[in-house]
């Protein structure tokens, strides 16, 4: 019998909480019903520093989103950001079993076991292992089942949070009294979305500049092969042209806003532009120079952060599709020519797929939580959700949703 | 997104989920746990009330059912029995439409009234069995007298005395019973709507041919008319006589008073004249109280 499920999709970012609801009909359509939003408080650089704000904020949009959906959330997907979030390389590495030495489901499950063994200190938890390849006796294979060999090795990147900041977003969500039904880290979220499988075949890198902290991911022969946080966003620039402007941390972000651009150019020199910009009486007038310089300068000191942290993945020949830039910080004017001056490789803003026909869901704002849909649509597609780790629904929960 | 595996010993999975109500539970929260928990309650009300009309439809259609299965009109089983003579058969030529009929249009109150303006009915109890049986028990008067008159066209006709005064014609009585009755002669009686006002006092008339038949049986079966001529029930009337006539004896007069002594009498009397060989009386006069009148031919 065909049964849908209502799905929520929760980002609880520095500088809102957005979430969305869909109706997922057996993993094959999705249909985005409801939308809430509300502006974040207690957050800083994607961390929850007051769970109460934080609390408060996210169900005022968990409530307004299954208002708007006219449905009650049964299945919950949270992004997970932060600067506690890490990642590494592990392999796992096993001899082949077999007589004939053919390569057999159990020995990659051995290899696997063998990769994910790695120990975590004290206080932190795995949030994904992802497999990034297979290498039989030392050559970059597709697949390795029924291939002939000695040694297999499985490649995986591990991504590994502070459990207790994992606690804390679970809680806020447990508070609403809906469990988490699964966690996908920002980067990897968006990344899913905007990232076509060609460009994941051929590799390249999503950005997502955030308000508190930037999320990265890169992929490379359809496969992640590194995710990262840094923790340095739009909130810096804020910061950066409140202190330089010498405004307040408000008007310096609509300033931001308003008039920053990543690129200084000749017709800055001359250009003044109004702080608050509502033709009051004693608004200031600041140069665009200024104002451009302080955030062509934070933003290049992120590029090349990434730069340093990417090292030699991230070169025109590994990565020929380049970078797409997401998040609120991407829509600066010019950020996309000083990536590319920065990191010497293509860089296009990120596009929603065709199919979010919404304008509205189109603003990079949204790429992170469409994204986790688009997880949750492919995790009940690989009927993932089979494997005794995703609450039941319970009873409490199937009456009161038949009033939606 | 690449395919991404997680596992349970050092996952995120590992951390306990808790819905109890705690520092990060909002007032947002709680207002919709009330809500859910409202919406709850409302359903179960919604479904009991479903419940409840589903099985009140059901035990009314059942009891509707049940009328439904009665048989079609005209099917409805008479059960007639009397103390008497009455039977089923004479019940269905004096109402034919009751055994046509659907019992559920059947009045009971009304029949049982129309049976017992039969005079020979004293009581008529009628009951409705279902699904389609209608028993019917009548009472019926026993005859003591017998009157044959002329009616207003003429024609004989016989009719009944019952001990209790009732005037009725008989039915279905045989004819052997009706030729035993005594007639009367004598009798003024009324005509009242299409039948007769009843005789009053005619008990002391009743317990006389009780006594005679009982006592005197080989006499008794010879009577042939009760002249009451003399006879009033009029307690200040005296004499109040009541005149026998039988087959070999003209004329027996009893008074009404004291009857068991004047039948004792008779009956010495008869026993007397036979053991001497005294001849037929032609008539015997009881009404002077212990002294009798006997006339011989």
């Amino acid at each position: 019998m065909s049964r849908s499920k209502i799905v929520g999709a929760i980002e609880i970012g520095t500088s809102k909480v957005v979430v969305l609801v869909a109706e997922m009909a057996d993993g094959r359509s999705m249909n985005i019903i409801g939308r809430g939003q509300s502006t974040a408080a207690g957050m800083k650089k994607g961390e929850i520093v007051d769970i109460r704000s934080v609390s408060d904020c996210a169900h005022a949009a968990i409530m307004a989103a299954e208002r708007d959906a006219g449905k009650q959330i049964e299945h919950v997907y949270l992004s997970l950001s932060g600067s506690h979030l890490w990642g590494f390389r592990n392999a796992g590495a096993t001899a082949i079993t077999g007589t004939d030495g053919i390569v057999s489901g159990t020995d990659i499950l051995r290899a696997a076991e063998n990769a994910k063994s790695r120990g975590l200190e004290p206080g932190e938890v795995y949030i994904h292992h992802i497999r990034s390849g297979f290498i039989l006796d030392g050559k970059l294979v597709e697949n390795p089942v029924a291939r002939e060999g000695s040694h297999l090795e499985v490649q995986y990147w591990h991504v590994a949070a502070d459990e207790q900041k994992v606690k804390d977003q679970i809680m806020v969500v447990n508070g609403f009294g809906l469990d988490v039904n699964d966690i996908v880290i920002s980067s990897l979220a968006t990344g899913s979305l905007v990232a076509t499988e060609e460009e994941k075949r051929q590799g390249v890198l999503v950005v997502d500049i955030g308000k508190g902290v930037t999320d990265y991911v890169l992929y490379k022969g359809r496969r992640v092969v590194q995710t990262g946080v840094i923790p340095v966003g739009g909130d810096h620039i804020t910061n950066d042209l409140s202190l330089g402007l010498r405004v307040k941390s408000k008007l310096a972000e609509s300033l931001k806003k308003r008039n920053a651009c990543a690129m200084v150019q000749k017709e800055d020199r001359t250009k003044k532009v109004p702080l608050v910009g509502d033709l009051s009486i004693g608004d200031s007038f600041h140069s665009q120079l200024t104002i451009n310089k302080i955030t062509h300068a934070r933003l290049e000191e992120l590029f090349i952060i990434l730069k340093n942290r990417m090292g030699s993945a991230l070169t025109r020949q590994n990565l020929p599709c380049g970078m797409i830039l997401t998040g609120g910080v991407s829509r600066t004017p010019m950020i996309q020519e000083l990536a590319e001056v920065t990191l010497d490789v293509p860089v296009a803003l990120a596009q929603s797929p065709d199919w979010v026909r919404n304008s509205e869901l189109q603003e990079p704002e949204y790429a992170t939580v469409l994204g986790l849909l688009y997880n949750a649509l492919h995790d009940q597609k690989e009927n993932r959700s089979d494997d005794g780790n995703t609450p039941k629904k319970t009873w409490f929960r199937k009456v009161t949703g038949l009033f939606g | 997104m690449a395919r991404s595996d997680k596992q349970s010993g050092g996952s995120w999975r590992g951390i306990q989920q808790k819905n109890k109500r705690g520092k990060a539970t909002t007032k947002v929260a709680r207002q919709r746990k009330l809500i859910l928990l409202l919406r709850s309650a409302f359903l179960l009300l919604l479904l009991v009330a479903i419940a409840t009309g589903i099985v009140a439809i059901k035990y009314f259609s059942s009891v509707a059912e049940t009328v439904a299965v009665e048989p079609s009109p005209g099917k409805t089983e008479v059960d007639f029995t009397s103390d008497g003579v009455l039977s089923g058969k004479w019940f269905s030529i004096n109402f034919p439409d009751v055994a046509r009929s659907d019992i559920r249009d059947i009045d009971v109150g009304s029949l049982k009234g129309q049976l017992e303006e039969f005079g020979q009915v004293v009581q008529a109890t009628v009951t409705v069995s279902l699904p389609s049986s209608l028993k019917v028990y009548v009472e019926e008067r026993e005859p003591i007298l017998r009157i044959r008159f002329r009616n207003a066209q003429g024609q004989a006709e016989t009719l009944l005395v019952a001990r209790d005064g009732v005037i009725y014609s008989g039915s279905q009585y045989p004819q052997e019973t009706l030729l035993r009755l005594p007639g009367v002669a004598g009798l003024r009686i009324r005509k009242s709507g299409s039948g007769f006002e009843p005789i009053s006092g005619l008990e002391p008339v009743a317990h006389l041919l009780d006594l005679a038949k009982n006592r005197l049986p080989a006499l008794y079966g010879h009577w042939r008319v009760i002249d009451l001529t003399d006879w009033n029930p009029d307690a200040e009337y005296r004499p109040s006589l009541i005149r026998v006539s039988s087959t070999h004896i003209e004329e027996i007069t009893f008074s009404i008073y004291g009857l068991e002594e004047q039948v004792e009498q008779l009956g010495g009397i008869l026993q007397h004249v036979d053991r001497y060989q005294l001849g037929q009386p032609k008539s015997i006069d009881l009404s002077f109280g212990e002294e009798a009148v006997i006339r011989y031919n």
